[in-house]
């Protein structure tokens, strides 16, 4: 068993990688003084997966959405409802989607070993039927409807289908309720066959537990398996966006806005690292910090809601900007202009140092919680950094390559607003 | 683990409670500044931190005191109004990270106290009024703020029917108080409200992390010397133990769902073993995805998209809360009260108490992961006025008996029914 020490030498602490015989990577952080244990079991399968092969079989299509899909019946066995199971250990469990991955987790501070023997035995025992497919099939669509009238929700995908023509990212992680009818036992088998092999699977736990507990659950339950080779689909996105401007009219109280810039995607590993700039970046050009914050702010243009993430993965790169505002063309026009000024005069050092002591302090925070650290784990492995990179890249950024993210990816011909406003207003 | 809890006096009207706890990276400290509810007050208070949030002696506006808190490792401020009991609470807090990872080797505890310490005793103020601009749009966002809680119709009821359980009892009104109060204030009245509340204020000081709090208690003693204050007591919630007959009220929306809340009273002002029980018999009834409500009234029955039950101590006031659609609403209602009478009638699995017990102490457990979570369990409970730990509190839940889930389940009547419902009166017959 390959064990490897990761260590932090800022934070005078680490974290043990094992590969374990069955193929599956374990990323275990121990953390002294917590009560909670926090385990996530994921793999590199997200809504953007769309297309596979296996070795060198030919590319399969498979309808949006089956990701979602897959870790709605994986939750339920043969057995029934895992939450049920779970309810026997007082853990509280749960699992999630995303672009680029799927997790199922639990967080426990008693009866660990049960607890993490039920998500082992969830997750490698997957039990489809054409029936229980149909009636997912009518739950999902279900969530799909209510996602379909919500406003926060709309507004982020009407962006994203904005600023991208071909990237799967653009649709909805849960799929439409057309695409998820074509989802059949079979196909779910086949996904799970491919993005479901241990060799391509992270264990990841932070918190109250014993690296010999998690070894001894693994060598008992998980099966080894042969390492498969998948493939997905190489997006061919072009570097235009689709439209610059996109609204929805939807029950809200104020105009909800979104403002995205395109960036300038690399490999999975260099988007996740340059996430951490990103941030520093927006925070320099629209942070509470800033000038044309307090303008905007100060003209009743934008409230507290307003906020900045940047958002990446395989393939994509977005800095987004979003808010709640009376004139959200009027936020757009202001950004977008101050975004220019910004790359015209440059950061200066004074304002880059300050930002930069700010995520640095930030960041550090996601190392002392348990649910953040198993998260920062899981994205390790899958985007192939270590844990502790993005702090060791805030503590040695430079201005330079701040002055580069913000000529990069922040190009004005490649951005786009997203609004959804009121009836009464529309 | 973190250690007990340290309390010390640090002038008169003003106690620092200390949770040192090495695990953590960041340490957090709060000013909480607390008042009797007072329906007069409620919406100037409620704009303060707001307003104190903008800026204070040596950061002059809100551009110059956000570079502060970036300079300070991206410390992050709080600032916010909420209620416990009969009291408002204004609290201005600051997260600053551990001096130990500051890598200019900076005194962060020191001066994340001070800037905190600014915050609460030097706001902006110029000839008696807040900044003009400042003070209109942070006003506009309160009644933006009060006038958006009809959006989330399920939250909107259950602060309803509390407020009507409330019998006029200040401890029932809502934190922000109301539009037409908001409007009325100005920069001005509003800084006659800050002179108040620093006057009148009982100040809690919390601090949780792995830092010296002398250093924080050293900023905050010299801030508090010399000022001639007037604090007052805790005022606790008004506990009605029965209800006489049952208050039906019913307000008409736009809506497609309707939401119904039972709102129940729990018995005569009770100790603290009983509370506990009552904590775990909701639990059992509907707190939890195995409870009585979910299983029954939701999964089985699919009379409701949800239904849970909660547990208010401090006004000993249960409350069940479901969304149903207007055909169920009486059937859902039966199912609710029928679902109680199998408790009180000892009629649930020993099985799925023990496991309701397991995931009540599995939360209680938690408490101690994070400075935020910490910092809430000890100031309500120093409010309440009567400390105990989330270990305590653990214990207890493990003594409680299958009698005394009954007993409490008996103790339970039903004080008012509220009912949220569409506009056109469409009854099903």
């Amino acid at each position: 068993m390959l064990t490897e020490s990761v260590a932090s030498r800022r934070l005078g602490e680490g974290y043990t990688r094992i590969e374990h015989p069955s193929g599956l990577t374990l990323m275990l952080c121990p953390m002294k003084g917590y009560s909670t244990a926090y385990a996530l079991f994921a793999t590199r399968c997200g809504s953007i997966d769309d297309s596979f092969s296996i070795g060198d079989g030919e590319m399969v299509q498979v309808p949006n959405g089956i990701a979602h899909f897959l870790e709605h019946k994986l939750f339920e066995s043969e057995e029934g409802d895992a939450f049920e199971q779970y309810a026997k250990t007082g853990a509280s469990a749960n699992a999630y989607t995303s672009f680029d991955r799927t997790a199922y987790l639990f967080g426990c501070t008693d009866r660990f070993r049960e607890s993490l023997e039920i998500l082992l035995n969830l997750v490698t025992t997957p039990y489809f039927t054409e029936q229980t497919v149909k009636k997912e099939q009518g739950i999902i669509g279900q969530e799909i409807r209510m996602y379909d009238d919500d406003p926060d929700w709309r507004v982020y995908f009407n962006l994203l289908g904005a600023l991208y023509q071909e990237h799967p990212i653009r649709i909805d992680i849960a799929g439409t309720v057309e695409s998820i009818a074509g989802i059949s036992a079979d196909l779910l088998y086949r996904c799970y066959n491919a993005f479901y092999n241990l060799n391509n699977m992270v264990l990841s736990i932070a918190g109250n537990f014993e690296i010999k507990d998690v070894v001894e659950a693994c060598d008992k339950i998980l099966k080894p398996a042969a390492p498969v080779r998948v493939s997905t689909r190489e997006v061919q996105e072009p570097d235009e966006i689709r439209t610059r401007r996109v609204e929805q009219t939807l029950e809200v109280a104020a105009p909800l806005f979104q403002i995205g810039f395109k960036g300038r995607a690399k490999s999975y590993r260099e988007n996740i690292l340059a996430q951490v700039t990103g941030e520093l970046v927006c925070d320099l050009i629209a942070g509470e910090s800033t000038a044309l914050y307090r303008e905007l702010y100060d003209e009743g243009l934008i409230n507290a809601v307003f906020d900045t993430e940047v958002m990446a993965g395989p393939n994509y790169l977005v800095n987004i900007f979003s808010g709640e505002s009376r004139d959200p063309d009027a936020v757009f026009a202001r950004l977008t202009d101050g975004v220019r000024a910004l790359q015209e005069r440059g950061i200066s050092e004074e304002d880059f140092e300050r930002a930069r002591r700010a995520a640095y302090g930030r960041y550090v925070g996601i190392y002392g919680n348990v649910e953040s650290m198993a998260g920062m784990m899981v994205l390790a492995k899958l985007a192939d950094f270590g844990a502790y990179e993005p702090l060791d890249l805030l503590g040695e950024l430079t201005l330079n390559d701040a002055q580069a993210f913000l000529r990069e990816n922040f190009d004005t011909e490649r951005c786009a607003l997203s609004v959804v406003r009121g009836p009464q207003e529309a | 683990m973190a250690a007990d809890l340290m309390r010390t006096a640090l002038a008169q009207g003003v106690s620092l409670s200390v949770l040192s706890d090495s695990k953590f990276k960041h340490n957090r400290l709060s000013v909480n500044l607390i008042v009797p509810m007072d329906a007069e007050t409620i919406s100037a208070n409620a704009l303060l931190p707001c307003l104190m949030r903008k800026g204070c002696e040596g950061c002059e506006d809100f551009t110059q005191l956000n570079r502060r808190l970036d300079a300070l490792y991206g410390a992050s401020l709080v600032s916010d109004v909420s209620k416990s009991g009969g009291n408002q609470i204004v609290t201005i807090g600051i997260k600053t990270l551990d001096d130990r990872f500051a890598l200019g080797g900076e005194e962060l505890v020191r001066e994340g106290a001070e800037l905190a310490a600014r915050i609460v005793f030097s706001p902006v103020i110029r000839d008696g009024a807040f900044p003009e601009r400042d003070f209109e749009l942070e006003r506009q966002f309160l009644i933006d703020t009060i006038e958006a809680q009809i959006n989330d119709k399920r939250t909107y009821a259950v602060m309803r029917c509390r407020e009507l359980m409330g019998r006029g009892d200040p401890a029932a009104l809502q934190k922000y108080g109301t539009a037409a109060q908001a409007r009325a204030l100005t920069a001005k009245s509003a800084a006659d409200a800050y002179r108040k509340l620093i006057d009148r204020a009982a100040v809690e000081i919390v601090f949780v992390g792995p830092g010296d709090p002398s250093q924080a208690s050293q900023v905050m003693k010299r801030a508090f010397a010399g000022l001639e204050r007037h604090p007052g007591p805790f005022i606790p919630a008004r506990i009605v133990g029965r209800a006489d007959e049952v208050h039906e009220v019913t307000e008409r929306f736009d809506v497609a769902q309707s939401k119904m809340v039972l709102g129940f009273r729990t018995g005569v002002p009770v100790g603290p073993r009983e509370q506990t029980a009552m904590r775990l018999m909701t639990a059992l009834y509907g707190g939890t995805p195995s409870s009585k409500l979910f299983l029954n009234v939701r999964e089985k029955l699919s009379l409701c998209y949800y239904c849970a039950a909660r547990y208010d101590r401090i006004s000993g006031i249960l409350m069940v809360d479901c969304g149903v659609e207007q055909k169920n609403i009486e059937a859902a209602k039966s199912e609710i009260l029928a679902q109680l009478e199998e408790i009180r009638r000892g009629n649930f699995e020993d099985e799925t108490l023990e496991n309701t017990r397991l995931q009540l102490k599995n939360s209680l457990r938690a408490v101690s992961d994070t400075p935020g979570s910490l910092e809430d369990w000890y100031l309500g409970r120093i409010i309440e006025g009567r400390v105990v730990s989330p270990e305590q509190e653990i214990r207890a839940l493990e003594a409680v008996t299958r009698d005394e889930i009954i007993e409490a389940a008996n103790q339970v009547t039903l004080d008012t029914v509220y009912l949220l419902t569409a506009k056109e009166d469409s009854d099903v017959n």
